[in-house]
């Protein structure tokens, strides 16, 4: 029976499990081993080169695409981290809890639009002509409209606004798991409010704030559309660098290396988050 | 004051979550040809442009047919994966789970480029096909994830009392796990399905057709779009699971 039961437990793994490694595992490793291949004219060699990463480290447009997409991840987990705590904890601990799904259903609705929508919105909103430099040139506040749009700030604001809505979900999740009884214990030893929060409550929410950041940061690093929607081309980003090169110049090999920087930015990312994170739960 | 501060900071978070969608929202009803202020509509004009050109419609229609197909591929395999590895116990299970949740934490960026560099090696043309296989590999991790979390002991009982009344394990698995975890499939699948607009395995895979549109048309193509998935979303309100 046990044997049984083995066979049919792979019958029903195998058809998922075979298409991640076919589709995922292996282009996985055909493009580690392209980031060490060259380009010479057309024609590709394989081999171990480090010629791209040589490239990567010393063409400025590179490296310095590398490290705003490092600024930016972090400015925009960080941000969206201490902006959805207080919602998330608003909507566990004040709103009536026969309230608190329609209240959160409401608050991460626009989640389940397309990012691609979003940042357009976000233009219409932040445009020289938008609604914000309309609205605060007719409150007399600014006399010029000033430029939002096309700056690092727009495509932070666009991301922020994405991510507060993930972070507020693994943030609630988390938040309303916890029994009451240890605030009241906190409370009941002494403890202020604050002192209740920074050592009780908040280590106890770290793994989801910890899941969502991490989340956060993965999706952030590698995605395309916001900076090129709303960032302009002043600064490009590196997935906006993979696309030059796979575009403009079909050049395999560096957008591979590129792409495992990438990667080994996401898993010291992952080293770092380890301890507290529970991809299982999401 | 203070205890108003809570209440503040919601309305103001609500608002920063909504404008953008309601300035979508409202100048997609716009009269002028650009969105900007001063609003002077409201006018059907954009839809009835939206509607009328052939490209943008095609393009509604590829992303939905990809999005529902690669959704349904994904919730399918994500659900049998959830099964097997919950009731049956494998060696290595704990490596598969993993596994299986990998692509979670790779870009999708990453995920794309791997699977152009492989179809193109092996001079498979790109197609909305090639597109649905990169959705199917950016949502599996996720279908799984929510299925797996959701198979509680609780229905295994439900289970064997089916296998001890003679029922194949085809038919358990059909008619007695599948309808118990309804709420879990359907919040997968209403959760991946929105992904449709997150065209970047399209970008890469699909004859730029989407993006082509999307550079056409801008805005109102966005607009449109928007509508259909605010009526998604609105749809997918009436599975409880969902927040979990």
């Amino acid at each position: 029976v046990i044997g049984q039961s083995k066979k049919m437990g792979w019958g029903f793994t195998a058809p998922a499990l075979l298409w991640t490694l076919a589709f995922f595992v292996a282009p996985f490793i055909v493009m580690g081993a392209m980031s060490f291949a060259i380009l010479e004219g057309r024609n590709l060699i394989w081999g171990f080169h480090l010629d791209n990463y040589i490239e990567l480290a010393t063409r400025p447009y590179l490296w310095r695409a590398v490290i705003a997409s490092i600024e930016i991840t972090l400015t925009v987990t960080l941000i969206s981290v201490v902006l959805a705590y207080p919602l998330a904890a608003t909507i566990a601990f004040r709103v009536p809890r026969h309230l608190q799904r329609l209240v959160l259903l409401l608050a991460i609705l626009p989640f389940w639009t397309s990012y691609v929508v979003r940042s357009y919105a976000w233009l219409l909103v932040l445009a020289r002509e938008g609604v914000l430099n309309q609205t605060l040139i007719n409150l007399g506040l600014i006399a010029e409209p000033i430029t939002l749009a096309n700056t690092r700030f727009a495509t932070v604001t666009g991301f922020v606004h994405f991510f507060v809505m993930l972070l507020t979900l693994t943030i609630y999740a988390n938040l309303v798991q916890l029994s009451p009884n240890y605030r009241r214990a906190a409370m009941d030893l002494g403890a202020n409010a604050f002192q209740t929060f920074r050592h009780v409550i908040l280590p106890l929410t770290l793994p989801g704030i910890v899941t969502g950041a991490f989340l956060t940061f993965v999706l952030c690093i590698g995605d395309y559309v916001t900076p090129h929607v709303l960032g302009g081309n002043n600064e490009l980003t590196m997935p906006q660098v993979i696309m030059v090169q796979l575009g403009r110049r079909a050049d395999f090999p560096l957008a591979s290396a590129l792409a495992i920087v990438m990667m080994g930015m996401v898993t010291l990312a992952y080293l770092a988050a380890a301890r507290w994170l529970r991809l299982d739960r999401v | 004051m203070r205890t108003y501060l809570p209440w503040i900071y919601l309305a103001l978070a609500f608002g920063f979550i909504y404008l953008p969608v309601c300035v979508l929202v409202l100048f997609s009803f716009q009269d002028g040809g650009l969105p900007v202020p001063p609003f002077d509509g409201p006018s059907l004009k954009w839809y009835r442009e939206v509607l009328s050109d052939s490209d943008v419609t095609d393009a509604l229609i590829h992303s939905l047919f990809v999005a529902i197909g690669s959704s349904a591929v994904a919730v399918i395999l994500g659900f049998l994966a959830a099964y097997g590895l919950a009731r049956h116990t494998l060696p290595g299970s704990a490596f598969i789970r993993l596994l299986l949740v990998a692509p979670l934490t790779v870009s999708y960026l990453i995920v794309g480029l791997g699977l152009l560099i492989v179809l193109s090696r092996a001079g498979f043309g790109l197609s909305l096909g090639t597109a649905g296989i990169g959705h199917v590999v950016i949502n599996l991790p996720l279908a799984f994830a929510i299925i797996y979390a959701s198979m509680g002991a609780q229905h295994e009982n439900a289970e064997r009392a089916a296998r001890d009344l003679g029922a194949s394990e085809m038919r358990v698995v059909v008619w007695v796990t599948a309808p118990m975890l309804a709420p879990a499939i359907a919040a997968a699948f209403f959760y991946l399905s929105p992904c449709l607009g997150t065209s970047l395995s399209s970008r890469f895979c699909s004859p730029g057709l989407i993006s082509h549109c999307r550079l056409k048309f801008g805005q109102c193509f966005g607009q449109a779009y928007h509508h259909a998935l605010m009526l998604l979303a609105v749809w997918s309100f009436s599975f409880p699971s969902l927040q979990s």
